[in-house]
């Protein structure tokens, strides 16, 4: 039981600190049965052998032990401190996991090389001691060009460069003609970080006749990519490494005298290239810019100008030209809506090669099929493009593109909705309106002088209001003075007939008498005179109106004749106010 | 003194004479250019009156439809929806208005409010504004000489009948001049907004930070809710309620 408590999964290293050129054995040993067995991932090396297991029972004074333990043998992929991450095993339904281990993977470290079995003399043991003479002679006279004759070289075709401008490199191997090998075996290759990359591929490995430094050698282009820089700074291009099977001299020969050839791992580095990148300048960059690098031409066609509605068209946008081609996104056109657009059809015919990176064209092919009649455009599209050659943004832009749909339905909009007639939408686009018809410059409600006409005759009310008050005023003096004086004067001489009204014979009676009082008090005459013609003479003297004089003489004669004959009463009243009026008149002429 | 005065008055009018032939001239250059397929001048020209006169539909129509030839979505359907506004039943800006809408990206369904003002407008359309107006000093000034005869007058029948006359008038001038005042304010205010740019966000909150609500493409109408300094809430044909920045879009 107290081993269950104590269960331990350790993980071991042979050594801490190897040469990249060199294996380790990392052993993940258990002190009981522990199932489900999982090995970490091994990021940086590879298996080169395992996983052995091995199980281990004791029995020792009853008490039995175990260990299991699972081996792996490693590569290191390459330098620094790394890390092999921990294992897993399962132990009654629990997990446990093993600590992980740092390695530190140093340079190369040299090794003995692994050498052939030496051909042992059958005759050594006569000659003795000479024989190491022997081969110490010989390895003099052998040349010792070991590692002389390969070179890995890595060409750039240029080490400073904008973002996203292409790139070519390529990794070959100069062999001279004295030096081989047998196999070669690649370690690591570049992973070109912070590049867009695009390996080419090679049909087969061809032998060439190069010269390096002035010498002539074979030369093996081993890789060959164009990169893009997709971020800006100075950018590292990691080695390529190989890990070559050479032949090298032993500098023995053998019985035949032909000197001995053995046969050695060797790793060769191509060198750490760096890179620097330039940003591409912000000032005056065009909006629309996506990225693309190069030069290049830009092409919006269409195939057809006129269709029939449902009948479809293409409309292609292509790029042609040396760059980035593989990496740009080209300007997507803007078409009215009752053009339909579908997504495009992607046409790239690019091809890399090591003289201009990339070259060839990019082309996006749009079915359009419009859907009702009219004529439509689409914009113009702009591409725009930064030119390495002038280091300065380049935009092209096309021409807008017509497209006349002859035959179809109509498009309907909200406007011929609210307008209610479909047949006005068969028309065509209406001329300009000749009649420059209103000035309406401006509201009049909005101008100052607007109120000013509009409220200032109201001014003119209270104005003529005050002048004829002020008007009625003087003249109702004159009119309200002769009133009350007719009143007055009524009220003086014609009470008595006033009381009278009703009774017919004592009223007319009291009326001519007043008459006669009135003529006596202003005129300052007799009773015995009140005959006709002297009234009228007499008052035709004092210069009262004809009409004055006839109307006196009338009531005179009416009262006369009221006493003898027969007369309606309403009359009364009337010949009231007629003396009344009368006497006023009569009285306003004789104070002249 | 008089002298000056009658001067001045006629420099003046000889002064606004010369402008409007100058305008005139103008416009039959603009005309001209059209009919010429030079729609760029012409768009220039009226361009010009219309600043001048901002108010004619007849300019609106003209510059609209100039636009219109030049495939330019969003000032085409501006200056059509103008005229429309400032002349209701103007068949050829409808017309052309329809065919503007064609030129548009997106298409958008739906009805948008009518603003209040809209129905009395279309009402009283029969006679302009200004027209409205000087009805209202006409009447106005019909209604004080009867009323001034009212005071003048001794006879009780005429008086009457002058005083109802006199009120009735006043009552007229007084409504002329709120119609008018309702016309102009209806022509004034902007009630819809067209989206002037290719794509214009419609935010959910005045500020140019927030959540984009939709895209709204050129030639896209709204109707005016509320404004704010450099924002307008706007209403879209789907009912969606969002702030557009004034820069990106024309009103009317």
């Amino acid at each position: 039981m107290a081993a269950l408590a104590q269960f331990q999964l350790k993980a071991e290293v042979s050594s801490q600190s190897i040469g990249i050129n060199q294996r380790i054995e990392v052993r993940f040993s258990m002190n009981d049965d522990g199932d489900d067995f999982k090995r970490p991932q091994f990021e940086n090396f590879d298996i080169v052998g395992g996983p052995m297991q091995s199980l281990n029972r004791s029995w020792v004074n009853g008490k039995t032990s175990m260990e299991k333990s699972f081996s792996f043998f490693l590569q290191p992929k390459k330098k620094g401190n790394l890390v092999i991450g921990s294992a897993s095993v399962v132990f009654e339904g629990k997990l446990y996991k093993s600590q992980p281990v740092t390695v530190k993977v140093g340079d190369a470290v040299k090794e003995e090389p692994r050498q052939q079995p030496r051909n042992r003399d059958p005759f050594a043991a006569f000659f003795g001691d000479d024989e190491d003479d022997y081969y110490n002679r010989r390895q003099q006279q052998v040349p010792q060009n070991i590692g002389e004759g390969i070179h890995l070289v890595a060409k750039v075709s240029k080490t400073s460069a904008y973002l996203n401008e292409p790139i070519t490199i390529e990794y070959g191997l100069y062999v001279s003609h004295r030096a081989g090998f047998n196999s070669l075996n690649v370690k690591s290759t570049p992973k070109y970080e912070g590049f867009w990359n695009h390996m080419m591929e090679q049909k087969q490995m061809q032998v060439t006749e190069a010269k390096l430094n002035g010498k002539n050698y074979r030369y093996i282009a081993l890789q060959k990519a164009v990169i893009l820089p997709q971020k800006e700074g100075t950018l590292r291009i990691d080695p390529l490494e190989l890990e070559i099977d050479e032949q090298y001299f032993t500098g023995r020969t053998d019985v035949f005298g032909v000197p001995e050839i053995g046969i050695r791992k060797k790793v060769y580095s191509s060198g750490t290239k760096q890179i620097q990148v330039k940003p591409l300048p912000l000032d005056n960059q065009p909006e629309g810019f996506t990225g693309a690098v190069g030069s290049y031409s830009f092409t919006a066609t269409t195939n057809k100008n006129a269709v029939k509605a449902n009948e479809p068209l293409e409309l292609t946008l292509t790029v042609q030209g040396k760059g980035n081609l593989d990496l740009l996104t080209l300007p997507k056109p803007i078409a009215p809506q009752a053009l339909e657009l579908y997504d495009p059809e992607k046409v790239d015919r690019v091809s890399k090669n090591m003289m201009s990176g990339m070259e060839g064209s990019k082309s996006e092919k749009y079915v359009i099929v419009p859907q009702y009649k009219g004529t439509y455009t689409i914009q113009p599209v702009s591409f725009s493009y930064f030119d390495i050659a002038s280091k300065s943004y380049k935009t092209i832009t096309t021409d807008s593109i017509t497209i006349e749909v002859t035959d179809g339905p109509e498009l309907p909009t909200n406007a011929s909705v609210k307008g209610g007639t479909d047949t006005v939408s068969k028309l065509d686009i209406q001329p300009l309106d000749k009649e420059n018809a209103e000035g309406s410059t401006a509201f009049i409600t909005e101008n100052g002088s607007f109120y000013a006409w509009w409220l200032a005759p109201l001014l003119l009310v209270p104005v003529v209001y005050i002048v004829k008050s002020r008007n009625d005023k003087r003249t109702e003096d004159v009119a309200g003075n002769r009133l009350k004086a007719t009143g007055k004067l009524a009220k003086k001489y014609l009470s008595a007939a006033k009381e009278r009204i009703g009774h017919k014979e004592a009223f007319y009676e009291a009326l001519e008498r007043c008459m006669h009082n009135y003529l006596k008090a202003k005129l300052k005459i007799e009773t015995a005179d009140m005959s006709n013609d002297t009234i009228s003479e007499l008052l035709y003297h004092n210069q009262i109106a004809p009409a004055d004089i006839q109307l006196f003489l009338n009531i005179k004669t009416t009262c006369e004749m009221a006493r003898y004959a027969q007369m309606d009463i309403q009359t009364m009243q009337k010949d009231y106010d007629e003396a009344a009026q009368l006497i006023s008149s009569m009285d306003k002429q004789l104070k002249k | 003194m008089k002298q000056f005065l009658v001067l001045f008055l006629s420099f003046c009018l000889s002064c606004n004479l010369f402008a409007q032939e100058d305008n005139a001239m103008l416009f039959n250059k603009g005309i001209e250019a059209f009919n010429n397929k030079d729609y760029r001048s012409s768009v220039q020209i009226f361009g010009k009156l219309e600043k001048a006169d901002p108010l004619n539909a007849t300019l609106h129509y003209n510059l609209g439809t100039a636009y219109l030839k030049l495939q330019q979505t969003a000032p085409s359907i501006y200056h059509l929806e103008k005229s429309l506004k400032l002349r209701p039943g103007y068949e050829p800006a409808r017309i052309n208005l329809n065919f503007a809408e064609k030129l548009k990206t997106k298409m958008s369904r739906g009805n948008l409010p009518v603003p209040q003002q809209q129905m009395l407008y279309s009402v009283f359309d029969f006679i302009t504004p200004n027209g409205w107006a000087y009805m209202a000093i006409a009447a106005m000034m019909a209604a004080v000489v009867l009323f001034c005869g009212f005071r003048i007058t001794h006879r009780a029948a005429l008086k009457k009948l002058l005083f109802a006359l006199g009120i009735l008038l006043f009552a007229v001038s007084i409504s002329s001049y709120l119609i008018s005042k309702n016309q102009s304010g209806y022509l004034l205010t902007d009630h819809y907004v067209i989206v002037k740019e290719t794509e214009v966000p419609l935010m959910s909150e005045p500020r140019a930070i927030s959540k984009i609500e939709q895209t709204l493409y050129e030639g896209s109408k709204g109707f005016i809710r509320e404004e704010t300094g450099q924002w307008i809430k706007i209403q879209l044909q789907s009912d969606t309620i969002g702030w557009v920045e004034k820069s990106r879009v024309f009103q009317y």
